[in-house]
């Protein structure tokens, strides 16, 4: 027996969102479909453009690409935003217990679809709950208890049920006329229990009477099956053909890797790599049946960059740090920008709105950095060091540090214009030196 | 890109006011406030969709009966990305 639910989901089509959205501004229906469209473009473009798109009063689009190597889109909604909604459907202050409103529980679907090709689309999560009902055996309890009446007997009140037990109530007259005479059945040893025999007996029940407990009762399994969760219907076709297409990528994979690894490293070469060499060796010497040893040698393509470099338009609140870490996912690689900006940047701590800056091209990852992206960034931290030194003197010494520890070789090839005072600082802060100390 | 960049590209687009266009863009925004405040998620068509939810629950130790106290969970908003727009940042990053 399946109930009819009533559906608690309103309809709000694209027509009727927009209807009202062009009677508050009192404009036609067109005109507003077209400015909904033409505002979702301009947001999608100034997120691609610029990675932020900030509303007044409405909230703040964010590319971040910082924690993934996917950018995702999040949304920072504004205070008043927040707050409003947080008063309309947020935990109480005092219990903490969630405020439920129907239109909370009822989950709705609000459709702004300009093109107005999409209909309305009821809950997805109703649909699911209403439409797959769990495929297990219903339990019918007349199977159980046979004798059970149709008709349960109406509910007595208080008063009624006090005075039904007072009617129903034997006398003590009553109880010693209907007592049957005590009927002792001894037990197993032949000994009464307590020494006393048992006052009461039962009748035995009539033959043709049907039992209370029918045997299905007492059989283990007599309580309704749990539900079991419906299967959910999948593609098996797609799966399968994933599976396969992902088996043949490893087997064409596979030997390339093999032979990746059979290539020799350039400073310890593994007795495992030695072998696959010489055997490559000996069957090449095979084929071309000459007595010189052709050595193979495969040829690597070069990895491409992790960034491939680019411009950017400064926006505001923006400076070095936020710019490398959204290209470069690492913000302390900022001096590689600036190190291809300093005629354009006049203060690299402070950027101006508008400005182009060219973004130079990192090789190796973050983590993995090239000898050639150190050599850059030890440059760049170099000519920040520069800065420092004529602007602020206290964190001249610490760029310098920062530019011997991405690559070493800069102390000898600026070794003219360091001080004595560098030298000193260098010197107590030798990384590598206090490290073999350790 | 800020609120005043939008009104003049979108007062350029559709050959209205910067006034008008600020307008428009006010009440459009204030219509997804509105459905947000219902509880209700608002697509926004080519972009995701946005709702807004109870976040993680949280639990704090309270040292004075040495238990756990459960919080109520914050709210957040949440917003999904369409595949078209995935579609687009993924050639971006690329």
């Amino acid at each position: 027996m399946s109930a009819t639910i009533p559906s608690p989901v309103k309809k709000l089509t694209d027509k009727i969102a927009l209807a009202q959205l062009a009677q508050r501004g009192g404009v036609t229906t067109t005109f507003m479909r077209k400015l909904v469209r033409e505002t979702i473009a301009i947001i999608e473009a100034g997120l691609l453009r610029d990675g932020i798109v900030k509303i007044h009063h409405f909230g703040t689009f964010r590319l971040e690409t910082a924690k993934s190597a996917v950018p995702q889109v999040v949304f920072q909604p504004a205070k008043n935003i927040r707050e409003s909604v947080l008063r309309a459907f947020g935990p109480t202050v005092h219990t903490g217990s969630r405020v439920s409103l129907p239109a909370l529980l009822e989950k709705h679907l609000a459709w702004l679809t300009p093109s107005g090709t999409i209909e309305n689309v009821e809950s997805p999560a109703f649909e699911k709950s209403t439409a797959a009902e769990p495929a297990h055996e219903k339990f019918d309890i007349n199977e159980v208890f046979p004798n059970l009446p149709d008709e349960l007997p109406p509910r007595l009140t208080f008063a009624e049920t006090a005075a039904a037990e007072n009617e129903l109530a034997p006398t003590p007259a009553e109880v010693k006329i209907s007592a049957a005479p005590p009927v002792h059945t001894p037990p197993a040893n032949g000994k009464p229990l307590n020494g006393q025999a048992s006052k009461f007996t039962f009748a035995a029940p009539p033959e043709n009477a049907a039992p209370v407990f029918p045997p299905a009762f007492f059989e283990p399994n007599r309580l309704p099956p749990k539900p079991v969760a419906p299967i959910r219907q999948r593609p098996f076709a797609w799966y399968a053909g994933a599976v396969a297409a992902l088996m043949l990528l490893l087997l064409f994979l596979l030997p390339g890797r093999l032979g990746e690894k059979s290539k020799p490293a350039s400073g310890s070469v593994s007795p495992e790599t030695t072998r696959v060499v010489v055997l490559s060796n000996e069957t090449t010497k095979l084929k071309n049946g000459a007595s010189q040893l052709t050595p193979t040698t495969k040829t690597s393509a070069k990895p491409p960059p992790f960034f491939a470099g680019g411009t950017h338009r400064v926006i505001p609140e923006e400076n070095l740090w936020k710019i490398s870490g959204r290209y470069y996912r690492n913000p302390y690689l900022w001096p590689n920008i600036y190190r291809v900006n300093t005629g354009a940047i006049p203060n690299p701590d402070r950027l101006e709105r508008d400005q182009q800056l060219a973004l130079p091209i990192l090789y190796g990852p973050p983590e993995q950095l090239t000898l050639e992206d150190r050599h850059h960034l030890a440059e760049g931290y170099f000519l920040l060091y520069r800065y420092y030194r004529t602007h602020e003197p206290a964190l001249a010494p610490f760029a310098l540090w920062a530019a011997v520890r991405y690559d070493a070789r800069i102390r000898s090839e600026y070794a003219a214009e360091l001080s004595a005072d560098d030298w000193a600082f260098l010197q107590a802060h030798d990384v590598s030196r206090q490290v073999a100390e350790r | 890109m800020t609120t005043d960049e939008i009104v003049k590209t979108l007062a350029t687009r559709l050959q209205i006011t910067q006034r008008e266009a600020r307008l428009h863009l006010r009440h459009l925004f204030d219509f997804v406030t509105q459905r947000l405040q219902k509880g209700e998620t608002v697509s926004l068509p080519n972009l995701g969709a946005l709702n807004a939810a109870a976040g993680k629950t949280r639990r704090t130790f309270d040292e004075n009966t040495q238990a756990f106290i459960p919080q109520p969970s914050p709210l957040e908003f949440f917003f999904k990305p369409y595949k078209r727009l995935k579609a687009r940042l993924q050639e971006w990053r690329a």
